[in-house]
């Protein structure tokens, strides 16, 4: 056999809550199971021989029954491409795993003393390690042994690359060393892109779709293959909805309506006609007149278009502070004194503290000081 | 503004009551319960109202100053605003809504719209501020903290500011210090405090989910741990099965040996009975059956007399002969010529023996000779007595042999019996008690079904008892309506009618109790009833043939007896005979050896040679006579002549005691002439009941025929033997025994079957591992139960908590939040700051003008003794002294030298607050000097009334002191009037 091919995907947490999505959590929990349906798609498609998925399938160690005979049952369906897991610090091997149970014959599970899958028609050895607690504070990559007399040596491991913490360390050390082709990764839910440590290629794929707004920008699996003893992956992006966090500039706005049109007009110039599907926590910056209840009117109408949209004001009153800054007024005191704070402070983080308080302020001027999305 | 007239229609105590007011300073003297608190009331309520809500009237004015007469409260106040004459008229409802509040132009009648709080257009600001500055109802300190819109720094600060302050610092103060109290409070309530709170819940979760993920995998170690362990004690238990599955199949082999055994020796000895019964078959159809030996032992028995009678008849014709012997010697001697001859030899001798030692040797000789005949005839008849006893003693040995085979017999019979009677009874124990348990059973099964079906009965005749009460309630009620109303009523009687028979069949429907159990049980405890008795009666059976096994064997213990006294006397007369015979013997030798040495004496004597000569010629002679004497004598066992003579004597006597007994000789030998035919008829009797078992029957001897008869009798022995055996055999079998050839095929197979065990179960012993498998299935049990329960608790360790993962994701999420929430505190805190610091920068503005004002008021009210005061934005105040350099707060002052101060600084604010152009509004003070002494009271008066004149406004002084009006009217301070003087009171 001169070539292999293969998909990596991990960190899907099939099961998730997705709790702070509040309605939508049901919705989304599917749309993680569909990327994972992506994923066996693009197997069946391209014929691959490998699907590897080094960690975190599942959310927990013992997740819903009626999840697990669905995935089980995709899986089985998969003819000719063989299934490598290795289970992460979420869905690691406990007694209650669904991992100990029957799974069809093309689905291989790496278990916590470290084991190798050897596909003699295809030349291939594949190595692995699972965990078998949440924490795996030893690194795991030293329990294989890789014979070097394969054809095809491939790893898959979830772990952290800092080389220390509680997630099976990994070191580049460890990995150049490890005498593999390509190191499949999981644990990190952003791709890492493509990293070589001598022979030995490795990259994390992230997760195929994110579950929060620490997880924003497109999200994907690496398709690859070995031929000739030389890796080639790519990433492709297959996520459905993208988690993003924007600014749009609200200057001299003044309506409800405007303000609307212009953070669509934003988002579809940023990410095209499909904007709408993905989760937005929109900020709003620049000066306006626009109050709490018309944001929240806003954000209201916003979500009926975006799947889903928080908006953050972080505007001031439109061209009110250099002619504030002038009164001798309390007000008029107060502008001065925090543009002068602005100024004088140091780090963005400073100066959006500053703009921040002075926010605050002018708010306590004209009533209740909340946020309108408070 | 000018207030030119207050009307009171109703508040109060005032009914239509009027007062009129004039410019300058004016003194309005009431005493007590006059009404002067309740002018200033009004007053301030027609401007302002109250927002005082709720029933209590100490602190709500409306409930306060209800007219007492219970008209609606009103009035009217007449004025001058901006150059126009108004008239200012309110009707008070429940509340300022409720409140009906007009302005009219006097002049015009145009109507000015003025709100429901009139006061803030004419004094321009709202009553908070109104109360603290112009509006002076008590005196005293005040402080911002009850100006909750913080409208005097409002004001002040408007003062100073170009801007259209809507909020005053201490609003907005207060609204940042909400804002940053509904994120991180002291008490720990705002949102951020629950975040952070559920933040450490969180990640207190997070530990406990750890410590259990920790339990969790011990769990799993244990689980493991119990399930191997389990396993192996289950190996072992296999083995211990093996072992006595094994040990099972080599005691059934046993067994079927056993029955082997049984079988090869029920043949062996169903043969040997086979043989026994053919011996036992004579010609011509003869058995040997119990008849035959009834006679034949009879026979035998008869013959024995007739043997022993023929003996003792022998014996007794030998004693006889014996005792005719013993008398012809003596008879012969004393009637023989050689009794003469003998006499004359003895006269010879006895001649020649006196001069001799006649005496001796005649006494010697003679007495050797009577020993040595006496001794022979001793010794003669112990040896006939000891072949007689031998004789008898091997007939008796025999007799007893043949009873002691017996007895061995009926002891080994009797000994099987008896194991077989423990065995039943064992049985028969063991079925009591299996039936006493079924008894048990049966009869609390029984005792349940009747409960149940007495409790059924109980429900079914309450509900027969119901439904037949509604029954006849319908038929009666369905009767008489039906007769009564209409017709078709009847229909309910029908109804009624049925509900009876309802209840009728919830009597009758039975509940059957299943009663198959039970009967199952009774079925059981009649079989085992059955087996019982069968068992007792066998039981039964086994103890009557043990008895009678015993009696037998006691009867031929007891017939063994008399045979074993009898040798036992047999030995002890063999023992004498034979010692009588040695003796005798020894006699002789010891006489023969006297006898030697009395003839050695006779030869060594000199001068008796002749005689010597003589006497041996006679002694020779003497001898001959003394032998034929010494015969004669042994004869008649004499010893000398006079015991001859005395024997002749005798011998006549022994003669005709001779011919006594020859005559019972004769009847001795008739006695043993017929003892011995009856002998030979006992003989002859005995002989031919064992002719036809002899092989020549023609021949038959005694002896053979004993030996037939004893050869019968063994036969018949072993034909009982054989037949007790085989029955033994049979019974102990239980059934049918299997033919050798089944049980050699049964046995091969098991044989085939049988599987080695374990070598070190091998060697145990079988209930020895019963134990130990019980063991190891008790502690298998309990590991499974112990494995199960720890799996059970792993099941459910984590039910309703959330794992480290989903903790872990929850805290980052909430620490977020918090994050922001601090974020937000923070630039919170960075806009009080900022404000607070804006503050003092405008109060820099207008302060120092209170300051001013304020002190000017009081130097003029002290007299000069405190020339400046500091105001602080929350109102507090001190004073400087005149020439002093150090301030003091108003908290160290004395109560009137505060009244003073904070009197100044209301003054001072109503002066800056006054609308320019306007003059100061008007002053209301509610017996201000009350505290007052003498001086400072003239002072204040004075001061008002200057105070007034030179800014041109209203001050309305309202006392209950006499000693202030005194001092107003000596001092001509102003106006001063009487309330009660202008007006009636309600």
């Amino acid at each position: 056999m001169d070539t292999i091919r293969f998909l990596h995907a991990s960190d899907l947490h099939l099961g998730a809550e997705c709790s702070a999505l509040g309605s939508l959590a049901g919705q989304r929990r599917e749309e993680l199971y569909r990327a994972l349906e992506t994923c066996v798609g693009i197997c069946r498609k391209e014929s691959l021989d490998f699907f590897l998925i080094p960690g975190d399938v599942f959310d927990t160690d013992a997740p819903d029954e009626s999840l697990v005979r669905r995935v089980k049952a995709l899986f089985a369906s998969l003819e000719g491409t063989e299934v490598l897991i290795a289970p992460g610090n979420h869905d690691y091997i406990s007694a209650r795993s669904p991992y100990l149970g029957e799974w069809s014959s093309n689905v291989h599970i790496f278990l916590p003393e470290g084991s190798v899958f050897r596909f003699p028609e295809k030349e291939t050895a594949i190595y692995g390690v699972g965990f078998s607690a949440s924490y795996e504070k030893e690194p795991l990559l030293g329990r294989i042994s890789v014979d070097p007399q394969d054809k095809f040596r491939l790893g898959v491991l979830h772990g952290d690359l800092t080389g220390t913490g509680a997630y099976n360390p990994i070191t580049e050390a460890d990995l150049r060393e490890s005498g593999l082709q390509y190191v499949a990764l999981g644990h990190i839910h952003q791709h890492s892109g493509f990293l070589q440590a001598e022979n030995t290629l490795y990259a994390y794929s992230g997760c195929p779709e994110g579950s929060g707004f620490d997880e924003t920008g497109p999200r994907g699996v690496c398709v690859g293959c070995v031929e000739k003893g030389k890796v080639r992956v790519e990433f492709r992006t297959i996520c459905r909805r993208m988690y993003l966090r924007e600014t749009v500039d609200v200057t001299g706005i003044s309506g409800v309506e405007e303000l609307e049109k212009a953070v669509k007009e934003t988002l579809r110039e940023r990410f095209g006609e499909t904007f709408s599907q993905h989760f937005y926590k929109v900020l709003l910056r620049g000066e306006c007149r626009l109050t709490g209840e018309d944001l929240q009117a806003a954000q209201l109408r916003l979500g009926e278009t975006l799947h889903f949209c928080q908006l953050r004001d972080e505007t001031l009153p439109q061209g009110h502070l250099q002619q504030l800054a002038q009164e001798t007024s309390l007000k008029g005191i107060f502008v001065r004194q925090m543009l002068e704070k602005e100024k004088l402070a140091g780090t963005e983080k400073e100066k959006q503290l500053c703009r921040q308080a002075l926010r605050l302020g002018l708010k306590a001027f004209e009533g209740g000081v909340t946020d309108f999305a408070d | 503004m000018r207030i030119k007239r207050l009307e009171i229609g109703a508040f109060g105590k005032f009914r239509n009551y009027t007062l009129e007011l004039e410019d300058g300073f004016s003194l309005f003297y009431g005493e007590n319960e006059e009404g002067k608190s309740t002018v200033m009331e009004f007053v301030r309520m027609m401007f302002y109202g109250s927002s005082v809500r709720g029933g209590d009237a100490a602190t709500n004015p409306r409930k306060k100053y209800l007219p007492w007469d219970g008209a609606k409260m009103e009035g009217a106040i007449v004025l001058e605003w901006k150059g126009r004459q108004l008239r200012l008229q309110r009707s008070f409802g429940a509340s300022n809504a409720g409140d009906r509040v007009s302005l009219v132009d006097a002049v015009t009648g145009e109507t000015i719209p003025c709100g429901n709080e009139p006061g803030e257009m004419f004094f321009g600001m709202g009553a908070s501020a109104f109360e603290r500055s112009l509006f002076i109802g008590q005196l005293g300190s005040f402080s911002s903290s009850g100006d909750k819109e913080g409208e005097m720094n409002r004001l002040l600060t408007n003062l100073v500011s170009s801007g259209d302050e809507t909020a005053s610092y201490t609003l907005v103060e207060k609204r940042l210090q909400e804002a940053s109290n509904a994120l991180f409070s002291k008490r720990g309530v705002g949102s951020g405090d629950k975040l952070q709170a559920a933040v450490e819940a969180l990640e207190k979760e997070w530990q406990q989910a750890r410590d259990l993920e920790e339990t969790q995998r011990n769990l799993e170690k244990e689980i493991l741990s119990c399930r191997e362990e389990q396993a192996a004690l289950g190996k072992t238990y296999e083995t211990f099965q093996k072992s006595l599955k094994w040990k099972d199949k080599q005691k059934t082999l046993e067994e079927w040996k056993q029955k082997r055994e049984q079988v090869l020796r029920l043949e062996k000895e169903e043969k040997a009975g086979e043989a026994a019964r053919r011996f036992l078959q004579g010609r011509n159809g003869a058995l040997a059956d119990g008849d035959f030996f009834q006679k034949a032992q009879s026979a035998e028995k008869n013959w024995e007399v007739a043997e022993a009678v023929y003996e003792q008849a022998v014996r007794e014709e030998a004693a006889a002969w014996e005792g005719l012997q013993s008398i012809k010697p003596q008879q012969e001697s004393s009637v023989s010529p050689k009794g003469s001859s003998l006499q004359e030899a003895e006269e010879q001798g006895e001649r020649l023996s006196q001069a001799l030692e006649k005496a001796r040797q005649e006494k010697i000789l003679k007495n050797n000779a009577v020993r040595w005949g006496s001794l022979l005839l001793e010794k003669g008849k112990a040896e006939m007595e000891e072949f007689s006893c031998h004789q008898r003693l091997e007939r008796l040995s025999q007799q007893k042999e043949s009873k002691q085979k017996e007895v061995e017999l009926f002891q080994g019979k009797w000994e099987a019996l008896e194991r077989e009677k423990e065995d039943r009874e064992r049985c028969l124990e063991d079925i009591r008690i299996s039936c006493e348990k079924k008894e048990e059973t049966r009869a609390a099964l029984e005792k349940e079904r009747k409960e149940a079906a007495e409790k059924d009965w109980e429900s079914r005749k309450k509900k027969a008892a119901v439904w037949s009460l509604f029954g006849l309630l319908l038929v009666v009620s369905g009767g008489i309506a039906g007769w009564a109303v209409h017709p078709a009523l009847w229909a309910l009687a029908a109804l009624g009618v049925f509900s009876v028979g309802i209840a009728v069949m919830t009597v009758k429907r039975r509940k059957t109790f299943s009663e198959e159990e039970e009967q199952k049980l009774h079925r059981d405890i009649i079989e085992l009833k059955g087996t019982t008795e069968t068992f007792r009666q066998d039981l039964t059976e086994l103890r009557r043939r043990l008895s009678e096994t015993e009696e037998a064997l006691k009867e031929k213990k007891e017939e063994m007896e008399p045979l074993q006294q009898q040798e036992e006397t047999l030995n002890r007369n063999l023992y004498t005979i034979e010692a009588r015979k040695a003796a005798a013997e020894i006699s002789l030798g010891q006489l023969q050896q006297e006898l030697s040495q009395e003839e050695k004496k006779l030869g060594e004597e000199n001068d008796l040679d002749v005689l010597r000569l003589l006497q041996q010629q006679k002694q020779q002679e003497w001898e001959m006579l003394q032998e034929q004497l010494t015969g004669l004598l042994q004869q008649q066992g004499c010893s000398s002549m006079e015991e001859l003579r005395r024997l002749c004597r005798e011998s006549e006597a022994k003669n005709r005691e001779t011919e006594a007994s020859q005559r019972e000789y004769k009847k001795a030998t008739e006695a043993r002439g017929r003892a011995a035919e009856a002998l030979e008829s006992a003989k002859e009797a005995f002989l031919r009941q064992i002719r036809p078992f002899a092989p020549s029957p023609e021949t038959l001897e005694e002896g053979e025929a004993r030996k037939i008869f004893a050869s019968l009798e063994d036969a018949r022995r072993r034909k009982e033997e054989t037949e007790s055996v085989c029955e033994a055999i049979r019974q102990s079998a239980g059934r049918e025994l299997p033919s050798l050839a089944d049980v050699e095929a049964a046995m091969e197979k098991l044989q085939q079957e049988m599987e080695m065990p374990h070598e070190n179960v091998w060697a145990e012993d079988p209930e020895k591992l019963r134990r130990e498998g019980e063991q190891l299935l008790e502690q298998q049990r309990k590991l499974g139960e112990a494995a199960a329960a720890k799996e059970q608790a792993l099941q459910h360790l984590f039910d309703g908590r959330k794992t480290v993962s989903q903790l872990e994701r929850e805290i980052q999420e909430k620490k977020e939040l918090l994050e922001e929430s601090k974020a937000r505190w923070a630039a919170l805190q960075m806009t009080q700051e900022t404000m607070s610091q804006a503050f003092r920068e405008l109060q820099s503005g207008y302060g120092p003008m209170l300051n001013q004002g304020a002190a000017e008021i009081l130097s003029a009210l002290t007299g000069g003794k405190y020339t400046g005061m500091l105001v602080d934005r929350s109102f507090g105040l001190s004073v400087l002294e005149n020439g002093g350099s150090l301030s003091r707060e108003w908290k160290y002052l004395s109560s009137g030298t505060v009244d003073q101060a904070y009197f100044a600084l209301r003054l001072a604010i109503s002066r800056l607050l006054a609308s320019p152009g306007e003059g100061e509004a008007p002053i209301f003070l509610d017996d201000v000097f009350a505290q007052y002494d003498e001086n400072r009271t003239r002072r204040g008066l004075a001061f008002l009334q200057q105070y007034a004149r030179e800014q041109n406004c209203q001050i309305f002084l309202f006392t209950c002191h006499k000693h202030i009006l005194r001092m107003a009217e000596e001092e001509k301070s102003g106006r001063i009037c009487r309330l009660l003087k202008e007006k009636s009171l309600v």
